[in-house]
């Protein structure tokens, strides 16, 4: 078990500059997950700290040691890939020993270690098969063995999630996090899938484009975004951005509606704003917001209403049942926190709260 | 009552679906003529085949007033273990050839598929291309060069220029088929074995060579197929009869002044046999492997 810190880390390949100067601090036991678009250097970063990808700039370092020019193996860390790589000429037993075997390990301790890890991934009846006779969970859980069986300083997960089908990856998302749980160690967990995140790990670290945007706890990323990206990221469905400006006593929209908040009285009048709203927070309204429908889709227990406020596009999930059919209007209010952006620096002004309309 | 209403039912379908008609005997005929066709290139191709085989167990008279193709007037069965005897240094030098020579061009083209395929470093393609286009150079323009290369170094007449030369034309089909090969395994494979705490070599060793075996079973088969068969340098290559391949020693029941064509017809026989072993032993890895790609997906 080990903290990890990366400092100042930047990677280039070529005269492309991928990840641009990183700095994240990762406490001892704590599981972290690396969120982002594809493209975002997510997967780099995480193949820095395995070693299987050179350090342009800066420093990583495992347990307070800087491991920049060390091997993989020397860096006590194991990994889980996306495709499981698991050596498909060897039985699960050997896959899971095979780095032991590398060290020399004895017979015995091979066998009991290997038990260890069996039991604690349910695979005791498969230990004599090989992966093409597994079906894509179990490989998954061989691949999480042979991590274990290394009892390494540092998990480091690469979407392992992301080839198994929708069912067999929420329960799989469960067992990962009790897992964790139960062994303690640091583990630091690649995803583009943000739910993923949101409900694994400890602190969730987003990047776009090799840098940093926000690094906290998945309800501090939720409940206080620092900038736009985030924002529209976190939370599904995806938060709804409507531009307008500070007027006296609240915001006033591009279609001319206006919505009276607290929170904003810091604000000078004229302030062009973006206004951020979770669509779970919205209720219906006597008067409110207006939202054209475009359609609504209901799951049972909630009813998706997607349609717009004058021109941009909104999402508002009612405990309602409504069924709205095209060209409706509803009328809507928010009951949650609005947050308030800065259109120009796309950053966090602040958080206000609704109170009546006009 | 099941039986009528079913005919009522299928009436109007005859009716309206002419064209089913027509589908239906269009299946069979040509499933049977694609059969008819392969049965007749199957036939075309055993003809050579079956002639020698005739040929083989005949004695010289009877050939010469029968012809080829007609049925054995009495079947000498000793001409083919006559021929086995009289074979015997000609196999034993063969098999002193192409063992070495198809381990050697494997050894060579598994590393060197290997690296092209997973290491990355400056002119990588480049030597892949040049090694690959070193295929097409024709071996008519290497047999006088290679000849006097062999004489100056002091190996002519021995195993070991054959060797070398079964080695050295060989390689760029082995290193194109190992490194495409290559190139179907995950990359990931590699990396896992890095984080394992494997070297390079072990990586190669313990992962990639195991999972390269269909590719393996198939370059043994036609490696060994190619260079068991080859008669030019083993012609070029040699004087003495005791490093004469089989193929060349096939030659040598051609007298000065008549061809013994039951003698060399055995011989052919006896020198197939060996290569007809490998690809049987080696058959079911060998299919798989030529499929490997396109399952894959």
């Amino acid at each position: 078990m080990a903290h990890v810190t990366i400092n100042q880390v930047i990677k280039n390949y070529g005269a492309v500059r991928a990840i641009k100067g990183i700095d994240v601090g990762i406490e001892d036991g704590e599981f972290v997950a690396l969120v982002g678009p594809s493209g975002c250097g997510k997967t780099t970063l995480l193949r820095m700290i395995a070693g299987l990808e050179d350090i342009t700039g800066g420093t990583i370092e495992i347990g307070g040691k800087v491991v920049n020019g060390l091997q993989p193996k020397a860096r006590d860390i194991a990994m889980v890939f996306q495709n499981y790589a698991l050596y498909p000429h060897m039985k699960v037993a050997d896959n899971m020993s095979f780095s032991m075997q590398l060290a020399g390990a004895s017979k015995e301790e091979i066998r009991v270690k290997v038990q260890d890890a069996a039991r604690i991934l349910n695979l005791e009846p498969y230990l004599d098969r090989y992966p093409r006779e597994l079906s894509g969970g179990q490989r998954q859980r061989v691949a999480m063995g042979r991590a274990i069986v290394r009892n390494p300083k540092v998990f480091l997960f690469d979407e392992p999630l992301s080839n198994l089908d929708a069912k067999l990856r929420v329960s799989m998302r469960a067992e990962i996090k009790s897992l964790h749980q139960r062994l303690g160690t640091t583990a630091v967990y690649v995803t583009h899938d943000q739910i993923e995140a949101m409900t694994m790990a400890d602190k969730i670290v987003v990047m776009s484009e090799g840098r940093i945007e926000q690094v906290g706890t998945p309800l501090d990323l939720y409940d206080e975004p620092a900038n736009l990206f985030v924002a529209a990221f976190i939370g599904s469905p995806s938060m709804n951005l409507l531009e307008g400006e500070v007027c006296a006593g609240g915001v006033r929209f591009a279609d001319g509606t206006m919505l009276h908040l607290s929170g904003t009285e810091g604000f000078e009048t004229g302030r062009p704003v973006i206004a951020g709203i979770r669509p779970d927070t919205f209720e219906l309204a006597e008067r409110g917001l207006a939202v054209q429908v475009n359609v609504t889709e209901p799951t049972g227990a909630e009813t998706q209403v997607v349609g717009q406020i004058g021109d941009t596009p909104v999402t508002c999930l009612m405990r309602e049942r409504i069924s709205g059919r095209y060209g409706d209007v509803l009328h809507v209010l928010p009951h949650g926190p609005v947050h308030l952006f800065d259109p120009g620096t796309r950053l966090r002004l602040g958080t206000a709260r609704a109170a009546l309309v006009n | 009552m099941t039986d009528m209403t079913t005919q009522i039912q299928s009436l109007p379908q005859d009716g309206l679906n002419r064209g089913s008609l027509r589908e239906r005997l269009e299946e069979p005929f040509m499933r049977g003529g694609q059969i008819g066709l392969l049965l007749l290139l199957a036939l075309v191709f055993f003809l050579p085949v079956l002639g020698t085989l005739l040929t083989a167990v005949r004695t010289i008279p009877d050939i010469t007033q029968n012809g080829a193709w007609a049925l054995p007037s009495s079947y000498e069965w000793g001409n083919l273990s006559h021929a086995f005897v009289e074979m015997l240094p000609y196999l034993r030098a063969s098999v002193i050839i192409t063992l070495p020579s198809v381990a050697g061009t494997l050894m060579v083209s598994m590393m060197a598929g290997y690296a092209l395929s997973r290491m990355r470093f400056q002119g990588r393609i480049w030597m892949f291309l040049v090694i690959v286009s070193l295929s097409f150079v024709p071996i008519h323009t290497q047999l006088i060069p290679v000849f006097r290369l062999m004489s100056d170094l002091g190996l002519h007449d021995t195993f070991l220029a054959q060797i070398i030369v079964h080695i050295m034309r060989q390689i760029p089909f082995a290193v194109l088929i190992m490194t495409n090969f290559f190139n179907t395994v995950p990359g990931e494979l590699r990396e896992a074995g890095r984080i394992d705490g494997a070297s390079e070599w072990t990586i190669f060793r313990r992962i990639y060579v195991p999972v390269a075996r269909p590719a393996l079973s198939a370059l043994i088969v036609l490696e060994f197929t190619w260079i068991w068969n080859d008669l030019l340098w083993g012609l070029v290559l040699t004087q003495g009869s005791g490093k004469k391949p089989v193929t060349v020693g096939i030659l040598s029941f051609e007298g000065e002044y008549e061809i013994a064509w039951n003698m060399v017809a055995s011989g052919a026989v006896v020198a197939a046999i060996p290569t007809l072993v490998v690809f049987l032993a080696f058959q079911k890895h060998f299919i798989r492997g030529m499929t490997m790609g396109s399952v894959k997906g």
